[in-house]
């Protein structure tokens, strides 16, 4: 097992009554991209803000580095990047400017900057005020100054938001590039299904504040499995007929679910039908992610 | 903190804030030299003070309207910077102590205000020189008085700072801070004055040296400002960010 970058233990939020992040546990290895998926408002952010110190937990504590956040930050955050929502900057300086700022705080060498620039392809328009800028490019910017300094780890919220197709493509080339590339270890979170599916190695899924599934994208995958589907009457009969093969099914709704393994449909039909049961419906589905997705969080879609 | 100064007048370059703070002092002598001279007869009839005079012009116009609204305005854009597209997220986010951050931004805040007031001085002396002002140049009244003025301002300075850094909307700050000043010459003639420190810059200009507690708004002055300001420290360091 590798070593964790980032590790929580029971991290948690509350505004009032309103517990925004409920008691999370993250784990995020080295040299990995670790997709924080969820739909709007599960608590991403607020999880970000949190391992960066700009939102102080209710309980619980984030450790990055194995640092703790709360005793070392000026440790931590020297070591790592971050953008938290949408790309912040100053509107009035120029891309060189703002991340002159970075880098007399991080006291960087001054050839960083045109390092990062190059990386994120922004050096022609270096001298260029920010808030002329598209939103491609400010997100650019935005990565620019997280990488600036030989960061360890990047935290990006929501590093695709508002681009358009062609912007989302470079984007994630970028983020996928930056282990290989740098050897950083990425933490990013997205509401997008498929953009944690085409950029991350690692998936973490929040819903309501609660931590519902952690580990490998292939590990989400596996729970994909084909499953037999049938509609057979009478149900209640059906089943019991069924489990008392050793089947473990799963009613839902008006339908049976068996997972397929090895089991053959045909025998299994025959079957139904020689015990005198109505088989109206037989099908394999497999499920994608997405339907993982909505089984994990109970139907809070993306 | 050289480091976080630095940083904080870097984003403020190509603010329209410095502008404002030089140009609007100047102006203001301007105009207080223009009404002067409209009614030279009647202000030296008595042999009055010329260069006295020119700074009595001034101040009127300067210390009851436009000083305290350029605090709002200097404290305002000081705070807007960092609200305005996230900058204040992403710049707690790097190695800096919060405590640097707010001293930085309140120490750069009061320069400029203090930067104001000098503009201010130096468009007095050179009014002066222009309209061939008699006599050596009072630097009592053309200086001292400027920088106690500045000093009555501190409380007009900490409470628009608190207002603009840690309410990410500027219309609050703002309305609050020219609200406030707005009426403050009225108050500045009732005995209630002392409770509202947006009187304490007239008294220090205007009051001379006749009413009682003449002391009175710069020891105010200054203690409310160092409290605020400790207060403002604990608050900042405690706040949860959530622009």
């Amino acid at each position: 097992m590798s070593e964790l970058v980032v590790e929580t233990q029971d991290l948690t939020k509350k505004y009032g009554n309103f517990t925004a992040v409920d008691g999370i546990d993250l784990q995020v290895r080295k040299g990995e991209i670790y997709g924080f998926l969820g739909p709007n408002g599960a608590g991403k952010s607020t999880t970000i803000r949190m391992l960066l110190g700009l939102v102080k937990p209710t309980r619980g504590d984030a450790r990055i580095f194995g640092l703790s956040i709360r005793q070392s930050p000026m440790e931590i955050l020297k070591r790592v990047g971050a953008i938290v929502e949408s790309p912040s900057y100053y509107g009035n300086l120029t891309a060189v400017e703002n991340l002159e700022i970075t880098r007399r705080i991080l006291g960087a060498d001054k050839k960083e900057i045109d390092r990062v620039l190059e990386i994120v392809n922004l050096s022609q328009w270096k001298n260029k005020k920010v808030k002329n800028f598209s939103l491609g490019m400010k997100q650019r910017l935005a990565i620019a100054q997280a990488l600036l300094g030989n960061r360890e780890l990047l935290i990006l919220d929501e590093p695709t938001n508002g681009l358009d197709p062609a912007g989302i493509h470079e984007i994630r080339q970028l983020i996928k590039n930056l282990p290989g590339m740098l050897g950083v270890t990425v933490l990013m979170s997205s509401h997008i299904l498929s953009e944690v599916e085409l950029t991350a190695t690692s998936v973490g899924i929040i819903s309501r504040g609660r931590l519902l599934f952690q580990g490998t994208l292939e590990e989400l995958r596996r729970k994909s499995e084909t499953e037999i589907c049938i509609e057979a009457h009478p149900q209640d009969k059906a089943l019991k007929f069924l489990e008392s093969k050793g089947l473990k099914v799963k009613a839902r709704g008006n339908r049976l679910f068996i997972k397929k393994n090895s089991l053959d449909a045909a025998a299994l039909n025959r079957a139904l039908v020689m015990e005198g049961f109505d088989v109206t419906h037989l099908s394999t589905e497999r499920k994608n992610l997405e339907d993982i997705f909505l089984e994990i969080t109970g139907g809070d879609a993306l | 903190m050289k480091k976080m100064l630095e940083v904080e007048l870097l984003k403020l370059k190509n603010s329209w804030v410095l502008l404002v703070a030089t140009l609007a002092p100047g102006f203001m002598v301007f105009q207080g030299v223009a009404n002067f001279l409209r009614y030279y007869e009647l202000f030296t009839s008595r042999g009055q003070n010329v260069w006295h005079q020119i700074y009595l012009q001034s101040s009127i116009f300067y210390v009851s309207a436009m000083l305290p609204v350029l605090i709002t305005l200097i404290m305002v854009s000081i705070a807007r910077i960092e609200y305005k597209s996230g900058g204040l997220r992403y710049f707690l986010t790097l190695p800096v102590k919060r405590s640097g951050v707010y001293a930085a931004k309140l120490i750069v805040g009061c320069m400029v205000c203090l930067f104001n007031v000098l503009v201010f001085s130096l468009s007095l002396l050179v009014a002066g020189k222009v309209i061939n002002a008699p006599g050596s140049i009072p630097y009592d009244i053309i200086l001292t008085k400027p920088l106690m003025v500045y000093i009555a301002s501190l409380p007009v300075m900490i409470i628009t700072f608190l207002l603009s850094i840690n309410i990410s909307q500027m219309g609050i700050p703002l309305g609050i801070g020219i609200g406030f000043a707005l009426p403050s010459l009225l108050v500045a003639n009732t005995r209630y004055w002392v409770f509202y420190p947006w009187t304490y810059p007239i008294m220090a200009a205007l009051g001379g040296d006749f009413f009682e507690k003449a002391y009175f708004p710069f020891a105010a002055g200054f203690l409310i400002f160092v409290l605020l300001a400790f207060a403002g420290l604990r608050w900042f360091m405690e706040k949860d960010v959530l622009d």
